[in-house]
Parts: structure tokens; C-alpha cells; sequence
């Protein structure tokens, strides 16, 4: 899937609603400090994040939660699809597996779920499964690019 | 015909060398050989200061380069522009002030500085507040010198909800404050949600500004 493919499909997601938003912005620490144990508690951590990147993975979970709230105040699919393409180059480039991205947005599906109002928590939900559904096609565009 | 001085891709290519091992000392005697032969000061900025840095920014997202590196480069920049600063004045003054600041939470401050001397250059009194800046600092300072203009810079789209949150606050504050808003965080767009504040405008390059304060001075003449 071209990155423009990606864009159009981006852009039939429904953005997070004014609750969801509030939500979000108001839990994010709260679900990155979640994500962040999630992963720390795996006995694979290391296979997925290479030796010595641990720290770039806990900033990863707070820019991922400054991101998606940014996201959600202002939705643009073009962002989405351009941060994440960067997000894959750079932390692939400095030894973080495929293999991360499925861990790490299940565990903020998870803390969603966990943290935020059931009736709420679908718009970031459903953010957060359009980029790991789609984990084949950035993986794809990122050898590419 | 005569040709308009700039900076030549070797010349580029050379500076962002000195950047990277953090010679500055040979990045300054560069600078300022392109100063001396007439180089814009808007140029010097755009084409060769902001360019090496996206440039190390990206030679880090590879893992051709450590954070260090870019941490190094930013400082020789920044020492650059204070080595720059005097001729950064010179304009006519126009009796205008701007403040310039960076959101909250935003770090990278080497844009606003450069917005804010853009704006010296052009003859205004320009206030640089610098990095990570909370909104509840910055009503004050609008309310004491009344600014022509103010300026947001936001160096990563991850600071755009802080840009939302200050630029509310003004709005509420000051109604008719003309603000000015820019960054690396808008390459990849962002720019739609802000028609929801009509006295914003998003300046896309230094060379945008610089256009603009040259037009509003010249209809002032």
C-alpha cells in the first residue's frame, strides 16, 4: 500500500470525539506510566527493543501519548501517516524489532480500555487498531523510503 | 548580469562537516565569509543554519550520527546566531514590538530565536522568551508590552496540543492579538484545526516572514 493509499484510508477513521479527547488528554500520563510497565514486565523486552534502548522506549510511550493527544485535538490523516512512517525509520534504525509496534499498541489498547470511560475510550481505541492493523503496509513503506 | 551571493552546495556540505565534529571556530569562519560576500541573513538561516540541522536530525533518525551529536551541532548553532547578532540590527526601526516564544513542552528553540531576529532585522523590538514557555507566563508579558505581534513556534507536531491550549488562552484573554504561529511540527500539516482562530497565521518558512515585514514596511514608507 503507497503512502497516499494509507492517507485515504486515514482519512475514513473516525476521529476521537470531544469526550474521547478530554479523556485522553487528561489520562495520558496515567497510559503511558501503564504502557510503560506493560512492556518493562516482558521477559522478551530486549528482543524487542535491542540492548540498551530502554530508555528510548519509555520516551517513545510519552511522545506516543503527547502525539495521540495532539492528534485528537486537530485530526489530520496525513500526520498520522507521516509520524508513524517516521516513528518506524528511526526507532528500526536504532534497533527496535518489528516485532515491538504489535506489543506496544496492544499494551495502549489495553491501558485505554483499562483507564479510560468505557464509553469513551473507542475513538483512541480505534486510532491506536488502525496503526497496528496496518504495521505491514508502514513496515513495506519504510524499506522504500 | 550579476549573480545573487548564496550559499553554494559545497559550501553546505562543508559547514554541515564542521558541524558534525564540532568545529566552530571553522563553521563561524564560513558564516561569516558569506556574510562579508552579501549572503541575506533570511538565507544564511534557511539555507545553511536550518538546513544542517534538519539534516543532523535526520543523520540521527538513521543512527548514522549519536543524540550527542545533535546536541553539540544545536549548541554551535546557536553560537553562531550570537556571533550573528550584530548584524542582525541595522533596519530602520519601525516602533513595533513582537514577542516570540516556544509552546510548552517544545525544546527546540533555534526557529524562534531566528524568527525573533528576523524580525530585529527588519527594524521591530522583538522579545525571545525561549523554550518551553507556559501560557500562564506569557499573558503577563502580552498585558506589560502590549506586542504587535505574537509568534508560537512548535518544533514537534507531539506540541501542538500546547499550542491549542496558549492559543485559547490568548484568544480569551486578548481577543484581537494578532499571532503568528510556525515550526517543523506543521511539515506534515496541522495547519486546518487553527481556522478556528481567525487572528492566527501560520508562517510556512523565515523567507514567508521576511517577505511579509518587507511588504508592511514598504507600504509604511
Amino acid at each position: 500500500m503507497t503512502k497516499n493509499e494509507l492517507i485515504e484510508r486515514a482519512a475514513e477513521l473516525r476521529p476521537p470525539g470531544p469526550e474521547c479527547t478530554r479523556d485522553f488528554h487528561d489520562l495520558r500520563e496515567t497510559l503511558a506510566a501503564r504502557v510503560i510497565a506493560v512492556m518493562r514486565s516482558r521477559e522478551d523486552l530486549e528482543r524487542l527493543i535491542g540492548a540498551g534502548n530502554e530508555s528510548m522506549m519509555i520516551d517513545n510511550a510519552h511522545n506516543m501519548s503527547r502525539f495521540l493527544d495532539s492528534l485528537f485535538h486537530g485530526f489530520d490523516p496525513g500526520v498520522l501517516v507521516e509520524t508513524v512512517f517516521w516513528v518506524f525509520r528511526a526507532y528500526r534504525s536504532h534497533g527496535f524489532a518489528l516485532a515491538f509496534w504489535p506489543a506496544h499498541l496492544n499494551a495502549w489498547i489495553e491501558a485505554c480500555t483499562a483507564e479510560m470511560d468505557a464509553g469513551t475510550c473507542t475513538g483512541a481505541v480505534d486510532v491506536i487498531e488502525w496503526i497496528l492493523v496496518h504495521i505491514p503496509s508502514f513496515a513495506e513503506g519504510e524499506q522504500a523510503t | 548580469m550579476t549573480t545573487k551571493p548564496a550559499v553554494t552546495e559545497s559550501t553546505y556540505s562543508r559547514f554541515l562537516e564542521l558541524l558534525l565534529s564540532g568545529d566552530r571556530a571553522y563553521c563561524y569562519d564560513i558564516l561569516e565569509g558569506l556574510l562579508n560576500a552579501g549572503v541575506p541573513i533570511v538565507d544564511l538561516f534557511e539555507n545553511l543554519l536550518r538546513r544542517a540541522l534538519y539534516r543532523v536530525g535526520e543523520l540521527w533518525e538513521a543512527n548514522r550520527i549519536p543524540v550527542i551529536a545533535e546536541h553539540m551541532a544545536t549548541s554551535i548553532v546557536e553560537s553562531l546566531m550570537n556571533l550573528l547578532y550584530p548584524h542582525v540590527f541595522g533596519g530602520k526601526p519601525v516602533n513595533k514590538t513582537a514577542i516570540i516564544a516556544c509552546v510548552q513542552n517544545e525544546f527546540h528553540q533555534v526557529g524562534g530565536r531566528m524568527v525573533a531576529d528576523i524580525f530585529e532585522f527588519h527594524g521591530w523590538s522583538s522579545y525571545f522568551l525561549g523554550s518551553n514557555i507556559s501560557p500562564n507566563n506569557i499573558l503577563p508579558l502580552i498585558q506589560e508590552k502590549r506586542p504587535d505581534v505574537l509568534g508560537f513556534s512548535v518544533g514537534v507536531y507531539s506540541n501542538y496540543v500546547q499550542l491549542l491550549t496558549v492559543l485559547e488562552m490568548v484568544r480569551n484573554a486578548f481577543p484581537s492579538q494578532e499571532i503568528l504561529v510556525g515550526g517543523n511540527a506543521f511539515g506534515w500539516g496541522g495547519t486546518r484545526s487553527l481556522v478556528r482562530f481567525p487572528s492566527v497565521t501560520y508562517i510556512e518558512s523565515l523567507w514567508a516572514l521576511d517577505a511579509n515585514l518587507r511588504d508592511e514596511r514598504r507600504k509604511t514608507i
